[in-house]
């Protein structure tokens, strides 16, 4: 492969008097992941960008930067500040990645990047033992009612997360005092819940699929408009009467003032991979919950988030 | 290098008790701003640190004998010398890369040290830098700091 | 499940998937032995390629990954006083001693074959219990945790070195260091300083090896030596052989491989917990605690026997239940998935071949080690320690920059380890231990946030702590650990006023 590469590289420089941009990409293209390597982003990172070089053609070579730290917001703050010339491009996590700037908290705000597309959306779930005496959603629902803050409900996230602001949302919107309680990351908040430890928890909907069909936790809720392909029978939220929706993102963004051409060729190098039947093979394979969303679609997505966080933001501030 | 003498062991003592003494402190002023448990924790654990180094102080102002006047530092020219160069090594990499400022590293501080086999010296600058860069850049792909060399680096990609 | 061994065996033993496991054991050890570098960045850059191969193919590349990088680290730690990861800290007490007193060549054979012994027992207990030991898994909620966290904290006694005071203060310095960053319960940033680098607290790596390799490579560049260690100092064979006095390990191996398992299977609480508990054991079992820490060998066999337990142990919740019990095996989950094993109960029951297929994998691994890792190993790695001490200590400086940097791919940690290889020098040249603050570092927070978890879901109830017979076990051994040294020290004083 190295050496693939070397050949097209003095291919490239033979040919470099022609006009730039039908060369683009002419170097490698470095892609940013706000996390540490192995985790959940980081292996869909590497995994797209393999088959993305493949589609960009031209000997494209996509190198993940990690940048870890502070939940996402120093590798998301070098990619809002990169030089915008497409060759550094990043992944980012709509919510919690519109959370940091929608609380103020961050340098950068939704101006200073242009989507790319969406790869992910994995809506989040909220779950009980499977000894749980909560059969339903209401159940639990007026249980909460019932005895203000004694029902906890475990995230994975911490403090400011989009399943804690999950919890907020509902607890204003269904008139429930659910107590949350910081996990910090999924293995812990699965564990607590399969050994009785806590009654409820919130997680992604990917990271629970075997657990839900082998019966060892009870799925009560979906919170995405409509159910899932991978569990047709788990009922949403919506169709129970709570009105919730949260969703995990995993997209592709480019610093603002890239140019449109570089834009439209990352696009579609993005769609190819997300057709290419050996991706999809192993996406499926894995249950990922793939989402395909073009340039302006997520670009929409991402101003509603940042709507919705701003109004909980300014009733119920999570931090 | 006799110009400045090391400090003796018991000044040591005395210093860096005082330090932590300060540390502690601070970190328990700064430690009454976070909300509740947040800040009785860290606040806590700064009372005991500065019970450690008061004990430590008086410790060390009782001490006497041969052991306390002893120097801190064996050779204390040597020593600075150490902490400036790890100093301006990191500040080279920081300007022009990580390579050269290695090479330079490996070979120089050596000699300054009167050491006289030049060759050992180029030949472990060499085989070290070309190990770092074959597993580093070449094999896992990791990045390098922003480097004189990069466009070398990436031919090697 | 002797069925599914059976046929999962002619594919183990297919020469590729062997090789496999070859490639990945030497691929580990490079990794865990160069700090920086560690064994899920290794599968993090691995999982992809592996797309499209024959499932054990990969999988037996991550399981070679695992055991060679759980003992690489090793290497540095007990050669150069450069610790690769938290786990190394123990090892290296012992281990670096015994370098300095030409015993470098035994000490790491004793380090790889206690580290295979843990390995392998680990795998057959993966392989034999895994229905159960998750059971006990799972008894272990935010207040088990707590208490598991206080019994680590309690070590900390073995640690302390010969004063008393100065090695609480590097704990409780440790503790307060583990304060810094985000807190998780409430989203207050502590000690940060507006800086986004410490928002997730110091970093462990940064921090270990400040501490452990700045003051010895001041210290070589002091004394200028312009001499290595003589050849016949890493000559193996003059050393004896770690198998011929078994008599004298066996009581270590076998405590710390248990001890290494049971906090293997327990999610978050990780591997480097495993050594400094074993380590305690040994020490507190030794009829002569005070050479430890002065280069007794059993204290490099008991840490890396508990280092190397914990690898395949933390792969049983990850694969039964699909709880990751440590960042290794949250990687190694993710490669399954991208072969579509979807780790969970029905995973043994569904792919039964490529499952035992994995554990024999691991239990090779740990096998190929003793060839690969032991000799070989020290052949090469040796000859760095004969590099005269004025051209060693700025190639150790090479090492440590490039691994600092490749932590978070950031400037700012290499002039953080300026800044705290300073602080670590003075201390180190003052007699105070580094080790304890290493443990407070990594044990402090879990403590901390576990505590707080405990008491948001019991309502606040501090009873609620001590409600479950796993926590009273916890809390007795707690107990037992921190007064036998008491009443034993409490005795002898009273012999010696007698």
């Amino acid at each position: 492969m190295k050496r693939s590469q070397m050949l097209l590289g003095l291919a490239m420089a033979v040919t470099l008097g022609q006009p730039a941009l039908a060369e683009y990409p002419e170097k490698p293209i470095e892609m940013i992941v706000a996390f540490a390597p192995g985790g959940g982003t980081d292996v869909a990172a590497r995994s797209i960008a393999m088959f993305m070089e493949k589609h960009l053609g031209n000997g494209a070579s996509i190198a993940v930067i990690n940048k870890p730290g502070a939940g996402g917001e120093i590798g998301w703050t070098a990619l809002s500040t990169a030089e915008p010339d497409g060759y550094t491009i990043g992944m980012i996590n709509p919510p919690s990645f519109v959370a940091l700037a929608v609380e103020g908290k961050a340098k950068y705000t939704m101006e200073d990047f242009q989507p790319i597309g969406n790869i992910v959306l994995d809506p989040g779930i909220l779950v009980v033992g499977k000894d749980s005496p909560y059969e339903t959603l209401p159940a639990l629902v007026e249980a909460s009612k019932a005895a203000p803050g004694a029902i906890v409900v475990g995230t994975s996230g911490a403090a400011g997360s989009s399943e804690h602001i999950g919890i907020l949302n509902l607890n204003r919107s269904a008139g429930t005092s659910f107590t949350p309680a910081f996990f910090g990351s999924t293995a812990p908040v699965r564990q607590a819940l399969l050994g009785g430890h806590i009654p409820a928890a919130t997680m992604n909907l990917s990271e629970a699929l075997p657990l839900v069909r082998s019966g060892d936790i009870r799925l009560l809720g979906v919170m995405s408009p409509e159910r899932s392909a991978y569990l047709p029978d788990a009922p949403t939220f919506k169709e129970q009467g709570f009105e919730l929706i949260v969703t995990a993102s995993r997209g592709l963004a480019a610093p603002a003032g890239t140019p449109p051409e570089m834009v439209e060729k990352l696009q579609a190098a993005l769609k190819a991979a997300m057709e290419d039947p050996e991706y999809l093979k192993t996406a499926q394979e894995a249950e990922i919950p793939l989402a395909y969303l073009d340039a302006p679609a997520y670009r929409a997505l991402i101003d509603q988030i940042t709507g919705e966080l701003a109004e909980t933001w300014k009733v119920t501030p999570w931090r | 290098m006799a110009l400045i003498s090391s400090p003796s062991r018991r000044q040591g003592e005395l210093g860096f008790a005082t330090v932590l003494l300060a540390v502690a402190g601070f970190c328990f002023a700064t430690a009454g701003d976070y909300p509740g448990a947040s800040g009785t924790y860290p606040k806590v654990l700064s009372v005991l640190l500065g019970c450690g180094a008061v004990l430590m102080l008086l410790r060390a102002w009782r001490q006497t004998g041969d052991d306390s006047r002893a120097p801190l530092v064996v050779n204390l020219g040597r020593c600075l010398l150490g902490f400036a160069t790890l100093a301006l090594y990191i500040l080279a990499i920081d300007l022009l890369g990580y390579i050269l400022p290695s090479f330079v590293l490996v070979v120089s501080l050596p000699l300054l040290l009167g050491y006289r086999d030049l060759r050992l010296a180029f030949m472990a600058a060499i085989g070290g830098l070309s190990f770092i860069l074959l597993v580093f850049a070449v094999i896992l792909e990791r990045p390098m700091p922003a480097d004189l060399f990069d466009p070398v680096l990436e031919m090697l990609r | 499940m002797i069925d599914a061994l059976l046929s999962a065996l002619p594919h183990v033993l297919d020469p590729a998937n062997l090789f496999a496991v070859l490639l990945g054991t030497v691929a580990g050890l490079l990794v865990g032995a160069l700090p920086g570098l560690t064994v899920t960045t290794g599968l993090a850059v691995l999982i992809p390629l592996t797309f499209g191969m024959d499932p054990l193919f990969a999988l037996g590349m991550m399981a070679g990954m695992y055991n060679g990088g759980s003992y690489g680290g090793a290497i540095p730690a007990i050669l150069l006083r450069v610790p690769g990861t938290p786990a190394s800290v123990a090892t290296l007490l012992d281990g670096y001693e015994m370098t300095k007193q030409g015993k470098a060549a035994y000490a790491l054979q004793i380090a790889v074959v206690s580290g295979v012994i843990g390995s392998a027992l680990s795998a057959v207990s993966l392989i034999v219990f895994a229905p159960w030991l998750v059971k006990v898994s799972l008894m272990f909620g935010p207040a088990e945790y707590f208490w598991v966290a206080l019994l680590g904290l309690a070590t900390v006694a073995s640690l302390l070195g010969d004063d008393f005071l100065k090695g609480l203060m590097a704990a409780v310095i440790g503790l307060l260091i583990g304060t810094m960053g985000t807190d998780l319960a409430t989203g207050t940033e502590r000690y940060t300083f507006g800086w986004l680098e410490f928002a997730d607290g110091l970093d462990i790596v940064v921090l270990l090896t400040a501490l452990f390799a700045i003051p010895p490579v001041i210290q070589m560049i002091e004394t200028a030596s312009h001499q290595g260690m003589p050849k016949e100092l890493l000559n193996l064979r003059k050393q004896g052989s770690v198998l011929r006095e078994w008599r004298r390990y066996l009581p270590v191996w076998s405590r710390s491989s248990v001890i290494g398992i049971i906090i293997g299977i327990l999610p978050g609480a990780g591997g480097s917990m495993s050594c400094y508990l074993a380590y305690n054991d040994a020490k507190r079992r030794s009829p002569n605690p005070e050479t430890f820490g002065k280069g007794n060998p059993e204290g490099v066999a008991a840490s890396e026997c508990g280092n190397g337990a914990d690898n395949a142990a933390s792969l049983i919740p990850a694969l039964s239940l699909g709880i990751p019990g440590s960042g290794v095996a949250a990687v190694i989950l993710g490669g399954l998935l991208v072969h579509g094993l979807r780790p969970g109960p029905q995973l043994f029951a569904e792919h039964p071949d490529v499952v035992y297929g994995f554990m024999l994998q691991m239990l090779i691994s740990a096998g190929l080690l003793v060839l690969v890792g032991g000799l070989a190993a020290t052949r090469i790695f040796g000859q760095a320690l004969r590099l005269p001490h004025v051209v060693l200590a700025p190639l150790i400086l090479l090492f440590v920059a490039i691994g600092v940097y490749a932590v978070n791919n950031a400037m700012f940690d290499l002039y953080l380890l300026l800044g705290i290889g300073i602080f670590a020098y003075v201390m180190e040249r003052l007699d105070y231990p580094s080790a304890p603050i290493i443990l407070g570092v990594i044990l402090g927070p879990i403590a901390e946030s576990q505590l707080s978890l405990a008491l948001t879901i019991s309502g606040g109830n501090p009873f609620a702590l001590v409600s479950s017979p796993m926590s009273m076990i916890v809390v007795t051994l707690t107990l037992f650990i921190l007064c036998v040294p008491l009443w034993g020290m409490w005795k002898g004083r009273r012999s010696a006023a007698a």
